[in-house]
């Protein structure tokens, strides 16, 4: 079935109102509509705690959603009154500690999910040869290093054939390079198998670099899916800009639907806002922010040397804290400024924390 | 000096090897000890594999099932090990023995005659309940350390539930079912009380009837197949026990995951476990009451309060010198780490491997051939005591020394203390609890111990332990059971408190 439309965009995981809320109050998922479409890489990103574990794990079976409808592969796995066992589920599963069995050498680790009778050598040497594993086959896990681990534990978990890879937090034990190195193996090999993947991360750098879409989730919730493009330029929500880069967001007051006024001064916009009752805000991010003069009403609060910048924190005359960035080393720590909009960049406008839309400042206002 | 004491047992065996070697050898090969090691070996094996069959799945019910009470359960199957076996020995004679109460109760049923408790199915039935424990605590705490992971990447890899358990779950637990196999091997090999009063010949029981009809050269000879025995077994577990560090601490939030779902297995599940805890517990404990009060009140006068204060007076002696003489060996064993040093600690632990009987049996012929003014006095039962219950203390003691930190010492002395102060400020209060707890065990241990008090003591040196055994001998087993009521009283409650403090490390 699956070779007659393996070109199409179908979808493989389907969500619909998923739940989970554990004995007593706390409610780990809350109502998730998610869909993954064939081979296509979906990172749940979020800080610890928000639920995007618990998620994988009722995709994969290993716990029972309190309610909604789960399909995996077109196969509906879970709903109320209908649950497939995770051994049935055909769901390849990578850990954060790689679980390999220690009595099993990486060989058997890796063939451990074939039955006796199959023979699918030819499969297996595929995937031995596109983990690079050939050299190690007959090792104990405790002898690998992290990363040969990883690739052990990746190549066990697609030698099955499975329908859907998920992913746990699998590059979190890694040093920094050997992340890196990694994760652009994984993607290497996920493309290549063309394998439909969810894949759990707090970390928002590998999720831009694997995804096709993220799903941003916070305290149980979906607060975003798309692009990493999408997520990053127009996050939906407060939370989600917050979580994506340092972020303000600063109070609107309309002048007229044309005019903006904010306390680093007035822009005009291209699209006129029409309901002046709003409770409007808008996203500002270091990028977003010029400098005016070295004298001014805001003062620089502390200066943070990153590598490739210089990040400084600016407290504006309300109080609020909103980030400059520049290559250079040009502020010192509590001196007085005057910054800005910065003309050229697009901007975001927000309705209670909420995104409303975006729009460009017209360049002929002067402050 | 404390090398030379514990060494004791081991210069004994060699030197009775070395003297005659050839009569050693015809009685090696004579027929008789041949049986006698075939019944030592069989029992023991059966024993063990038995203990295996009964304690892995209860570890497995008890922590990941969905077995009603399985935390109360948890605590109830570690109970037998507060027995001694010369204990449970008697009390399953009275129960289940040719007049015991079973066979009263089927009598008015018809029943003629009910299966013979002596011999090899008594032994190994009385084995099995008291030493299962060993195997059921050290699974389970491996067991509460595995991650379920495992088992989780086994099902997403298309694995059924038996199939995740057998390839998977029980390999990973071989380490410590290793462990508590070896324990239960040592423990049977041992034993002297149950077999004994069962009258099964194996070495322990022959050993002592050669002693005690004053055949010392045939007890010896006796005693050395014994260990040979013994060492040979853990020789046998040597290649399994190679690899037990497997366990990985994972970095991940430990989750719950579901249980496993017993569906209507659960209530038989239930019956079975209770009725093994009230077989193996409950029975025998009510028994032993019953037995006590019954006897107390016709005949109370014929209870002697002096075996009560010698177990506390020997045992008082045994355990203070014991915990004393440990922590030197401890030190050097954890602070230096050497040829020496190692030797030393292979040596210190004789005693955990050798029966208690062998050891006494060395004790003896020491005291007699080098040391006649304290044969017979509370100082050479009191060395016997030591070699057998210091490795207990050094392997509390030894830890204490491991974990503290070389710093803390350099420290105190960069600081200007001396050697005495740093003892006295650093390391003995940080070792007084530990110090406390081999103090606490071993001195449970004395109370419990038997052989070796039975032919160590002075004459007309009564402890509750010789006590009980006397009177289960003669099959007067009211008296037999008001000693057992006592000695329990004071050894259960400690033991099951520092067993409990074992178990949720």
């Amino acid at each position: 079935m699956s070779n007659q439309i393996s070109n199409e965009n179908f979808p493989v995981i389907r969500c619909i109102g998923i739940g989970k809320s554990y004995s007593g109050t706390s409610e780990a998922v809350q109502n998730v509509d998610l869909t993954v479409n064939h081979g296509e890489i979906l990172v749940l990103l979020g800080p610890s705690g928000c639920g995007k574990t618990t998620l994988l794990r009722l995709i994969a079976g290993f716990e029972i959603p309190t309610n909604g409808t789960l399909s995996v592969g077109g196969q509906v796995v879970s709903m109320p009154g209908t649950f497939v066992k995770p051994e049935n589920r055909k769901v390849g599963m990578v850990f954060q500690d790689y679980a390999l069995f220690p009595h099993l050498n990486v060989e058997k680790n890796i063939t451990f999910g074939l039955d006796k009778s199959n023979s699918e050598g030819e499969r297996v040497e595929k995937i031995v040869s596109l983990v690079g594993l050939h050299h190690l086959l007959q090792r104990m896990p405790n002898e690998l290093s992290g990363g040969e681990q990883q690739r052990a534990a990746l190549a066990r978990a697609l030698v099955p054939n499975p329908t859907i890879m998920l992913f746990d937090e699998p590059l979190s034990n890694l040093d920094a390079t050997l992340r890196i190195k990694i994760r652009a193996e994984i993607k290497e090999i996920l493309k290549q198998a063309q394998v439909t993947t969810i894949f759990v991360t707090h970390d928002k750098e590998e999720a831009m670099f694997l995804a096709d879409r993220i799903a941003i989730m916070n305290d149980g919730k979906i607060e975003q899916i798309g692009s990493p493009e999408q997520i990053y330029n127009k996050p939906s929500t407060q939370f989600v800009a917050e979580f994506m880069d340092p972020a303000s967001f600063v109070d609107i007051t309309l002048e007229d639907p044309h005019t903006l006024v904010t306390e680093i001064g007035k822009i005009n916009i291209t699209d006129p806002i029409h309901n002046a009752t709003e409770n409007l805000q808008l996203l500002l991010r270091g990028n977003n922010i010029i400098l005016n003069a070295y004298h001014g009403t805001s003062t620089v609060d502390s200066v943070e040397f990153r590598g490739s910048h210089y990040s400084y924190a600016i407290r504006l005359a309300s109080g609020k804290l909103i980030e400059y960035i520049s290559q250079e080393s040009i502020l010192e720590a509590s001196q007085s400024v005057s910054v800005g909009i910065d003309k050229n960049q697009p901007i975001h406008l927000y309705t209670n924390g909420i995104y409303r839309n975006t729009t460009t400042i017209t360049p002929s206002l002067n402050p | 000096m404390v090398l030379l004491l514990v060494a004791i047992p081991l210069c004994y065996v060699v030197m009775n090897l070395m003297s005659s070697p050839a009569e050693l050898l015809r009685y090696v090969l004579a027929q008789k000890t041949l049986l006698l090691a075939w019944n030592t070996v069989a029992l023991t094996f059966v024993v063990t594999i038995i203990c295996i069959c009964i304690a892995t799945p209860l570890a497995l019910l008890t922590i990941r099932s969905n077995l009603p009470l399985k935390r109360l359960f948890r605590v109830l199957l570690c109970l037998p090990l507060v027995f001694p076996s010369y204990i449970y020995g008697f009390l399953f004679i009275i129960l289940f023995g040719p007049k015991g109460m079973l066979y009263d109760m089927l009598k008015p049923l018809g029943v003629e005659q009910i299966p013979n408790l002596y011999g090899f199915s008594g032994a190994c039935l009385c084995l099995s309940l008291l030493s299962y424990p060993y195997i059921f605590i050290s699974v389970s705490s491996s067991l509460m350390k595995l991650d379920y992971s495992y088992e989780e990447v086994s099902s997403s890899l298309g694995k059924s539930f038996w199939h995740t358990y057998s390839k998977v779950v029980i390999p990973l637990l071989r380490p410590s079912i290793t462990v508590g196999a070896i324990l239960v091997t040592l423990y049977v090999i041992s034993d002297f009380g149950a077999v004994s009063l069962l009258q099964y010949k194996s070495f322990s029981y022959v050993i002592y009837n050669q002693y005690e009809t004053i055949q010392r050269s045939a007890a010896a000879s006796t005693s050395s197949i014994l260990i040979l025995i013994g060492l040979l077994s853990i020789w046998f577990y040597r290649p399994n026990s190679a690899n037990t560090n497997l366990y990985r601490s994972s970095a991940a939030i430990p989750r719950s995951t579901a249980l496993i779902d017993l569906g209507q297995l659960k209530w038989i599940a239930f019956i079975t476990v209770s009725l093994l805890i009230f077989i193996s517990v409950i029975l025998p404990l009510s028994v032993l009451i019953y037995w006590g009060f019954k006897f107390t009140i016709n005949y109370s006068d014929f209870f002697k309060l002096s075996s009560l204060f010698n177990s506390l007076y020997a045992a008082s002696i045994g355990s203070i010198l014991t915990v004393i003489l440990s922590i030197p060996v401890a030190l050097l064993i954890a602070k230096y780490k050497n040829s020496f040093s190692q030797i030393i600690e292979k040596v210190s632990y004789i005693g955990f491997i050798l029966p208690g009987i062998v050891v006494a049996l060395a004790v003896v012929y020491f005291g007699i051939n080098f040391a006649m003014p304290i044969y017979q006095t509370i100082v050479l039962l009191s060395i016997g005591y030591i070699i057998l219950f210091i490795p207990v203390a050094i392997g509390i003691i030894k830890p204490v020394f491991l974990q503290m930190n070389p710093r803390l010492e350099e420290a105190a002395k960069g600081l200007g203390a001396s050697t005495f102060k740093v003892w006295q400020h650093i390391y003995l209060p940080s070792m007084i609890p530990s110090l406390a707890g081999a103090f606490a065990l071993v001195f449970v241990l004395i109370m419990k111990e038997l052989p070796a008090t039975l032919i160590l003591s002075p004459l007309n040196f009564n402890t509750l332990a010789t006590s009980v055994w006397t009177h289960a001998t003669e099959a007067s087993f009211g008296m037999a059971a008001v000693y057992s009521g006592i000695l329990l009283l004071f050894t259960a409650l400690p033991m099951f408190l520092l067993l409990n403090k074992g178990i949720q490390k």
